[in-house]
């Protein structure tokens, strides 16, 4: 048997790995003897192992995918050249004779007249097929560089070259962008001293005019001196002019291509992507099983710094005024449909983990009519003891409403949680006016989609594409396609730009996976049910959860919106999944099985000489 | 339930993210089939 202060000592791959089927197998071997509770926790412990190796498992497969992809184009790219170079070295040769007036040789001429079809299936997958070679070339060289690149990020690193010369890039572009900005600036002063000469083309005439009339003999000194000074002007308008267009060519211009290395970064500010970069000239190595990490080393584009990040907030700090709800979705009257300042309670707290305590009557403290700027004044709220699984915080994430008084309510019709062939849906309803009446009716966009394929987590998958929903408030007006369903008032079908842009986003932060860590806190921290679980929880090796601008945590679900809930979905009608939505205040009621007897009771009989099935070994490793 | 957490923490001072990093795609995948056998001795458990 290896002992845990060796192992720490022994790097050997091989060595480790045994110690941990070893360590796994005695998990097993006790598995039975414990308590229900101990269970509870002991099952959680393993869904966090679970998720690193997991998560691991992810990132070798992506990297497999992104290696073969790499491979595949170094062979095409390897083939095009041959095919290119000769057909060039054919072609020279077929103009010699042609000059010569020779005649070509069948193989020449079969080597220029399969030149296209030999090089058309390995363009199948270029954009742009028919451009020249050199194009294809750079296209070929970029994928294979962006594919390089990938892969090292997928390994836990950047390649410090790379990383640096990256950084000289980022300071050229933003002298670059710096020096367009100031030409546009004063382009844009010169514009107004001059209002007539707002067109390029008109600036030019009159520079000439005026040069015109500066070479003519018969103007007066003082005209002269008028007119130099118009002309120097106007040559630096047109400078200034010059400087822009400069920038402003497809491949110069400076904003196109910092967007290129945010992307390649997937960093969403320069603040951000010089950070990723120092770290990775460095080559400060990114842990793959720590999401979180990887997050904020390659923040997901469209998101923000950590540090004051909205998107990898939980649903209350995004949205602490969460106070829309709608009772009943298929309502027409308007006044159903407005705020509800009973529901809007959840707050963060800096002080909520630390401040838990254990308490199954916390139904009852939560006030039914907090006002809502208590959800601004963030007042620290009793703290739900209950045990928590993915379904529920789900509940908590899907209960967020929006602050957009447009928006109603988000409601989740159905989740198949679990699966990697996901169908998500939900409805989301919304406040509008009915086109050809005018009158105020609750909207609801049905939004269907099979994500499986995408899917890493499920409960953050579904939670990102719920807050990019809740976030981009603009797109409900997309939503115009209508479609009846007798039992909806009214349904929206899916707007496909809605799903695209959805989809887009919800793949980029699968992508970047920076959310599995602070549902993994979530469901530790809440899932703790004795102060030791708790305290472990929290100071446990997993990195706190970017959660609110301040950095706190909020672990909190409001007792009263977990009350709303059902509510919500009463209001759909049968769309309401009651084998999800069960109202956790229910379970709270449910006598407890822990304490209905003390805990020796069940305790199962140690096991006499345990024989691990799995391995056949004993409690000793020996077989 | 002590024995049980050091088994865990052991586990988890040897996971570091250098040794996942090393892993194959066949090992994840045996130790995670192991950790899933234990959590449905966990399950099973329940149930009795």
């Amino acid at each position: 048997m290896i002992n845990i202060v060796e192992i720490e000592k022994i790097p050997d791959l091989g060595t480790r790995l045994v110690f941990i089927e070893e360590e796994i197998y005695k998990l097993g071997r006790i598995a039975p003897t414990l308590t229900p509770p101990e269970r509870l926790e002991a099952q959680q412990d393993i869904e966090l192992l679970q998720a690193r190796f997991e998560s691991t498992l992810n990132l070798l497969n992506e990297r497999t995918a992104k290696e073969n992809l790499k491979s595949d184009l170094e062979n095409k790219y390897k083939k095009l050249m041959e095919i290119e170079t000769n057909y060039q070295s054919s072609l020279n040769e077929y103009r010699a004779l042609i000059e010569r007036g020779e005649p070509v040789p069948d193989y020449l001429q079969r080597v220029i007249d399969n030149y296209n079809s030999l090089r058309a299936p390995l363009l199948v997958d270029v954009p742009n097929p028919l451009a020249p070679f050199s194009e294809l070339k750079e296209y070929f060289e970029e994928e294979m560089s962006n594919l390089s690149f990938d892969i090292n990020k997928l390994n836990g690193r950047h390649h410090p070259d790379v990383a640096k010369a990256d950084s000289i890039r980022l300071e050229k572009l933003e002298k670059d962008i710096a020096s367009k900005e100031k030409a546009r600036i004063e382009l844009n002063k010169f514009k107004q001293k001059y209002p007539g000469l707002a067109k390029v083309n008109d600036r030019k005439k009159k520079y000439e005019e005026l040069e015109r009339k500066l070479n003519d003999v018969r103007t007066s000194n003082r005209d002269k001196i008028d007119i130099s000074k118009k002309l120097q002007e106007l040559k630096t308008m047109i400078d200034y002019d010059d400087v822009i267009r400069n920038f402003s060519g497809k491949d110069k211009n400076p904003a196109s291509e910092l967007k290129k290395l945010l992307d390649r970064y997937g960093a969403s500010s320069i603040k951000s992507l010089k950070e990723v970069l120092k770290k990775a000239s460095s080559d400060i190595q990114i842990d793959p099983s720590n999401p979180r990490e990887i997050h904020e080393a390659n923040p997901a584009p469209g998101s923000t710094d950590p540090t004051t990040a909205t998107r990898s907030s939980t649903p209350a700090t995004a949205n602490p005024a969460s106070a829309t709800r709608t009772p009943a979705p298929d309502s027409t009257n308007p006044t159903i449909a407005t705020t509800n300042p009973a529901s809007a309670t959840r707050t963060p707290s800096a002080s909520t983990v630390n401040a838990r305590t254990p308490s199954p009557d916390h139904a009852s403290t939560s006030s039914p009519s907090l006002p809502e700027t208590h959800v601004n004044a963030r007042t620290p709220q009793k703290l739900d003891t209950l045990l928590l699984d993915n379904k529920q915080i789900l509940e908590s994430f899907v209960s967020t409403g929006n602050t957009n008084k447009d928006l109603a309510v988000i409601n989740l019709k159905s989740i198949n949680l679990g699966t990697t062939k996901s169908t998500f849906t939900y409805y989301r309803q919304i406040q509008d006016r009915d086109p050809s009446t005018g009158e105020s009716m609750v909207k609801v966009v049905c939004v269907k989609e099979d994500i499986g394929p995408y899917l890493a987590r499920p409960v953050e998958a579904y939670r990102q594409v719920l807050q990019d929903v809740l976030q981009d408030k603009y797109l409900y007006t997309q939503c115009r396609d209508t479609q009846t369903d007798p039992k909806m008032k009214r349904i929206y079908s899916k707007d496909s730009r809605f799903i695209k842009y959805a989809m887009k986003n919800f793949k980029n932060e699968i992508k970047s996976n920076n959310y599995r860590n602070a549902i993994e806190r979530i469901v530790a921290v809440r899932s703790a049910n004795t102060p030791y679980a708790l305290e472990q929880a929290i100071s446990s090796d997993i990195p706190p959860m970017p959660l609110s601008k301040d950095g706190t945590y909020n672990i909190e679900i409001n007792v009263r919106e977990k009350k709303l809930l059902p509510r919500l979905f009463n209001g759909i009608g049968k769309t309401r999944p009651d084998h999800i939505l069960k109202p956790v205040t229910e379970r709270v009621e449910e006598p407890s099985m822990f304490n209905r007897y003390p805990q020796e009771a069940y305790r199962a009989p140690k096991l006499v000489e345990p024989i691990h099935r799995r391995t056949g070994r004993d409690e000793r490793g020996e077989r | 339930m002590g024995e049980y957490k050091k088994h865990i923490e052991n586990i988890n001072k040897v996971v570091t993210p250098e040794f996942l990093r090393n892993l194959s795609k066949e090992q994840v995948e045996k130790i995670l089939g192991l950790l899933d056998d234990v959590k449905k001795d966990l399950k099973k458990g329940e149930v009795l």
